[in-house]
């Protein structure tokens, strides 16, 4: 197991390097002169110099790579060509917000995904279970920005029911984090259903039914248990698609996190937020995705490595 | 680099791409003379003190720091905070002093321009205003550290550039003459100067404070300048709230206290459709008008009195790179002057453009409405492709760059659909605003749609800089030259008095489009919602937006409205 | 977004797996398959919307009532230059061109199924060759592709496909190459797990003891065992693709004017969802329903494929 351990974490530093590189590259690519772009086409070569120089855009490409890494490792992502601020205290402002939203999607996904996927297993092959499934599978196909918008319109504005947009408390977050949820929480259901029916079929859960133990105790304590590490094991692998609805999301709502920031950065080509974005978002979803392994391997001892 | 930025960005799309930049110069505002209609009771009654404007922005601006205003964006936010030594007037047809105490005079052949500044003006901090911080602003302004993008606007002053280059410690060109005055000394006469005085990379910040900042970029997130508005508050991707500075110098006719409200907060993130939603909501005081609403907001009854707008001071245009074969044949590019039914592309924009037949725009000094005589005439075009030996059209499938957004989408489609019925096929290339700089800038392009908005208004700032052969291909991206335009172009910028200059400018005008460098195709017109209790909100011709410190709002119609 | 990256990896064998019955004989993979998979009705359901979509994109020059690209400046357009709404002549209305809106979204069917399609087939063609490489060979290079694999499952999607194409200029080519780059992954991480498995049966173990070469193992026994569970992730594929071409055209990186694309009909649509709704909502439920379609097909072909399920 420690050998496993010592194992995951080397290829999970890896892996992060690669990510770094991948990123530095794609900016790197940028067509054109940032400092053109920063300046605009009426600035002096003077001018565009100077911008170089500020930006480090003057120096050969490694130069470049490796003093961004070791910034990097300092924690320091750089300034932003945007607003000349460091991308770092952007994001410190951004991310919880992000965070906050992303947990209340979480929230809901359990909300509904739980006892739907319960449901479901109980009224295993019947109608409603295709039911659930059908309107699952519609809900994660339907497009999140085409939902967000016609939610926002019938619920925030023409109903007045919830606010319009904006960051703030419980009656913010409800809609855009439906928004996100339409699409992600059938994943859940499907999870919880799945494992309650293999657990339903076991032997230990027949006992216990034959025992004469009723059927909400049964489901709840037994079969629900077991399903509570393939939930946490699925909404970690699900951080990454999550992370997109987010995106989305957050600019069709005016929901201040690092989606919105994104956003915005790319309207301005802002390329050290843009990569501050996708580093901050890919360094989550890697850390998630070792934490699920880590889990994974605890839990499940017919795991060998 | 004259960003069309966030205003129209929400006009023309729901979210996103829309960061329309037009390629164009660095300043941020955008001029006018007025063509405004506004709600008819606004002016009359007498302006009542208090109340919060509760307006809003797409995105955050880039920065609160004058050295960094690059935008629209921040240009209106920072347009409240700081003062310049002059500003324009309510009609954004004069210059008027600002924090000067009059107009400078003018010696030396028009090389020295000295300023008497206000003795009555203190920062927001208390700190009082001196010849001193306006020496240390321009200095800050031409410091390489900073280096800020619009220092080459300030060229012509002595030693500017050499500070910016590193060969100077200090603007030789800007002299403290004693405590409230200040001299410019310029490296040859320029008409522009008092215009480019009055851009926002010429606001003034406190010495004292400033200096004293742990690190420069600390100024956007604490700014404090002498302006009507005092900074409060920015919290990211939120707002920003700004308050009623009560110790601002201007006081209005009745000899009141300026400005009339409480404060401004601009609520941040968000796009147009959920800012019109708002503002209808009446939660918002301003918002755009989103393209699906627009048409329908002109019929409102309840809605149609509250639209305020304004034709702005730039153009849109397509042309061929002159440098490139076949666009280096003369008849080959008027035929596409007879090519394009405007009319077509205003009816597609919703009436929200008007067509453009001269490069200078309607309320820009020295406008004509159609100097070359052109029209849409197909036929003609064709006939003069058959002139130019291609009797069955122009070879090749030629492809147009242009800065990508929905609108743009939607009107190069049709200009497409038009060339191609007299025989010129093109195909659409919409690319971020970066890789279009990178195209024209460099004159790689084979044809481009490009658009390009004042700095000030004034004919130099459109004619010389977009067509001028030294401006090849920074800004003159079709590649246009002709010797005789340099010359008269050249000459003209050195003189004084700008009515002087206007025949001038008239003649060069006519020769670019008898060259048929490029074809003019429209110029924006925008519309905004502003509600009916919120008074003085003429859209300002200069400045982005209002002229914010003389607008007042009527709090019992706000709250008799808002309360229903 | 659809959620092809995870569905195939933790949510089990199938859903209702109550349906098939249980077999009692195998008549050979493909036609049990079949018979599984006309068994499920909603897979079928599925079946019928994609040969439908795919119908509707191959005679689109034939169907379609109009020219996509004709602008009608004055039918398809009020004075003030709006849309106009669904009548005879136009049966959806038309767009803010004044194109017929219907012409547009059959055409579009083209544009989304080819992109899904090639998407896909360059995926499977690059995932197919690492994967079983990966699986057949084993140690470093399994090291190395699955570590490959890791890293590309890590990015966020969406954010490497606006970081992607906010540098390349938009265009279809460009969203070939991003959804390339990322998409080969899950094929890839699929392959290997088949290949793992079919490495250690008998019938292989026996072809290597005997000598047969490799390439020979690889395509006589490996692939075939291989190819049905990427058929139904293939079907997930596209209805992955069909909607990230959307989100990032939605997003402002998609595909140029004047090509029809869902993606950017409902991009550009959105900016007139309160007064001409029929260009955001049309689009949408046709974008909606073939997503929907590729995602029913490829989940019942999961399940009629799954050869644990076979007994």
């Amino acid at each position: 197991m420690l050998s496993y351990l010592i194992r995951r974490t080397f290829w999970m530093i890896v892996t992060l390097f690669f990510i770094v590189l991948i990123a530095f590259v794609i900016n790197f690519v940028v067509p054109g002169n940032p400092a053109r772009t920063i300046a605009g086409p009426k600035a002096s070569p003077e001018v565009i110099k100077a911008i170089e120089e500020k930006y480090d855009l003057n120096k050969p490409v490694p130069v470049q790579f490796e003093h961004y890494f070791v910034n990097l490792l300092h924690g320091d992502l750089g300034i932003s060509y945007r607003t000349n601020e460091s991308v770092n205290s952007e994001l410190r402002t951004a991310f919880p917000k992000t965070m906050y939203l992303g947990f209340s999607v979480f929230f809901l996904n359990v909300l509904i995904g739980v006892p739907t996927g319960i449901y479901a297993a109980i009224k295993r092959s019947k109608f409603m279970d295709h039911v659930i499934l059908i309107s699952s599978l519609v809900g994660t196909s339907a497009p999140t920005f085409w939902i967000g918008y016609i939610l926002l319109f019938v619920v925030g504005y023409k109903l007045s029911l919830l606010p319009i947009g904006g960051y703030g408390g419980i009656s913010h977050v409800i809609l855009p984090a439906f928004t996100v949820s339409l699409a992600s929480a059938a994943g859940y259901v499907r999870v919880v259903r799945t494992s309650m029916l293999e657990v339903l079929g076991t032997d230990y859960v027949r006992t216990a039914e034959a025992k004469g133990l009723s059927q909400s105790t049964v489901i709840l304590k037994h079969a629900f248990r077991s399903s509570v590490i393939p939930l946490i094991t699925y909404a970690g692998m699900d951080l990454g698609t999550l992370m997109g609805g987010l995106i989305v999301t957050e600019g069709i709502f005016g929901w201040p996190g690092i989606g919105q920031m994104a956003v915005t950065a790319i309207n301005y080509q802002d390329m050290p937020t843009i990569m501050g974005v996708v580093l901050v978002a890919a360094v989550a979803v890697v850390i998630a995705n070792f934490v699920v392994d880590i889990i994974y391997a605890l839990v499940d001892p017919r795991i060998s490595y | 680099m004259k960003k069309l930025g966030a205003k129209k960005s929400a006009v023309a799309g729901v979210l996103a791409a829309s960061m329309l930049i037009v390629s164009a110069l660095s300043g941020c505002g955008q001029t006018n003379t007025p063509q405004t209609q506004q709600q008819s009771a606004s002016s009359n009654a007498t302006p009542q003190m208090g109340g919060v404007l509760r307006t809003w922005k797409q995105y955050d601006p880039k920065s609160l720091d004058p050295t960094d205003c690059g935008d629209t964006d921040s240009y209106d936010i920072q347009q409240n905070i700081y003062d310049g030594l002059v500003m324009w007037d309510k009609s954004g047809k004069e210059i008027v002093p600002d924090l000067a105490a009059a107009m400078p005079t003018i010696t030396n052949g028009g090389k020295t321009y000295t300023f008497q500044l206000r003795k009555d003006v203190t920062f927001q901090n208390g700190d009082p205003f001196t010849a001193a911080d306006v020496v240390y602003s321009f200095n800050r302004e031409a410091s390489k550290s900073i280096a800020s993008p619009g220092e080459s606007y300030f060229s012509m002053i002595k030693g500017m550039d050499d500070v910016f280059t590193g060969k100077a410690k200090t603007v030789s060109g800007v002299v403290e003459k004693g405590k409230y005055t200040v001299e410019f000394d310029l490296t040859q006469p320029t008409r522009t100067f008092v215009d480019v005085l009055a851009m926002p990379y010429a606001f003034i910040v406190d010495k004292k404070y400033t200096s004293a900042l742990p690190n420069q970029a600390a100024l956007s997130l604490h700014p404090i300048g002498t302006g009507p508005f005092t900074f409060k508050e920015w919290k990211k991707g939120q707002d920003i709230e700004l308050v009623r500075n009560p110790h601002y110098y201007l006081k209005d006719a009745q000899g009141r206290q300026l400005p009339y409200m409480a404060g401004i907060t601009w609520t941040l993130g968000y796009g147009n459709s959920v800012a019109y939603l708002k503002f209808k909501d009446k939660k918002q005081d301003f918002s755009l008008i989103p393209t699906s609403d627009y048409v329908s907001t002109l019929n409102d009854p309840n809605m149609k009195n509250d639209i305020t707008s304004l034709v702005e001071n730039d153009y849109f245009y397509i042309g061929g790179n002159i440098k490139k074969a076949p666009w280096n044949k003369k008849p080959v590019r008027q035929a596409m002057e007879y090519a394009i039914n405007k009319d077509a592309l205003v009816k597609l924009y919703n009436k929200r453009i008007v067509a453009a037949w001269s490069i200078l725009p309607p309320n820009m000094p020295g406008y004509q409405e159609n100097p070359s005589g052109y029209k849409y005439d197909p036929a003609k075009a064709k006939e003069l492709l058959k002139k130019a030996g291609y009797t069955n059209g122009l070879p090749g499938v030629h492809p147009m760059v242009y800065v990508k957004n929905s609108i743009r989408d939607v009107l190069a489609a049709n200009i497409q659909a038009q060339l191609a019925a007299v025989g010129i096929k093109i195909t659409l290339d919409g690319v971020p605003f970066p890789k279009y700089l990178d195209e024209v800038t460099k004159g790689k392009e084979d044809m481009v749609y490009g658009g390009w908005m004042q700095d000030y208004p004034d004919p130099d700032d459109f004619l010389n800089i977009l067509f001028n052969t030294n401006q090849i291909p920074s800004n003159n991206n079709v590649g246009y030259s002709n010797p005789t335009v340099d010359k008269q172009l050249n000459q003209l910028a050195t003189v004084t008095d700008l009515q002087k200059a206007i025949p001038g400018y008239q003649a060069v005008e006519k020769q670019i489009l008898d060259d048929a460098a490029i074809v003019p195709l429209y110029h924006d017109k925008e519309a905004y919602l502003i509600q009916p209790w919120v008074h003085n909100s003429q859209l300002h011709p200069v400045y982005p937006y209002f002229y914010y410190w003389t607008m007042w709002i009527d709090q019992k119609a706000e709250q008799a409205a808002t309360k229903g | 977004m659809t959620r092809l990256n995870n569905s195939t990896r933790l949510t089990t064998r199938n859903w209702a797996e109550g349906n098939y019955g249980r077999r009692k004989k195998s008549v050979g993979l493909w036609g049990d398959a079949w018979r599984r998979l006309r068994k499920n009705p909603v897979a079928m359901a599925g079946l019928v919307i994609v040969a439908l979509m795919t119908l509707m994109a191959i005679l689109a020059p034939v169907i379609s009532p109009h020219d996509p690209n004709h602008q009608y400046m004055n039918r398809g357009l009020t004075s003030m230059g709006a849309p106009v709404g669904p009548s005879s002549f136009f049966l959806l209305g038309t767009d803010q061109n004044g194109r017929d809106l219907l012409s547009r979204m059959i055409w579009g069917a083209r544009i989304s199924l080819t992109l899904g399609v090639v998407i896909n087939s360059l995926n499977a063609v690059i995932g197919i060759f690492l994967g079983v490489i990966s699986g057949y060979f084993g140690k470093f290079v399994d090291t190395l592709v699955m570590r490959l694999t890791d890293i590309v499952l890590a990015f966020p999607f969406l954010l490497l496909m606006i970081a992607l194409l906010a540098v390349l200029s938009p265009g279809m080519e460009s969203i070939i190459i991003g959804f390339v780059l990322v998409g080969w992954a899950q094929y890839a991480r699929l392959v290997r797990g088949q290949v793992l498995s079919v490495k250690e049966m008998e019938y292989v173990q026996a072809a290597r003891a005997l000598g047969v070469s490799t390439p020979r193992i690889i395509f006589q026994h490996i692939l075939p065992n291989v190819i049905a569970p990427i058929i139904a992730l293939f079907a997930l594929g596209v209805s992955w693709a069909i909607m990230g071409e959307a989100t990032v055209s939605f997003l402002g990186l998609g595909i140029q004017a004047p090509t029809a694309s869902w993606g950017t009909m409902i991009e550009t649509g959105a900016s007139w969802i309160t007064s001409a709704p029929w260009l955001v909502i049309y689009p949408g439920i046709l974008l909606l329903i073939t997503v929907l379609g590729f995602n029913l097909l490829g989940d019942g072909l999961r399940d009629a494929l799954d050869p644990h399920l076979r007994r």
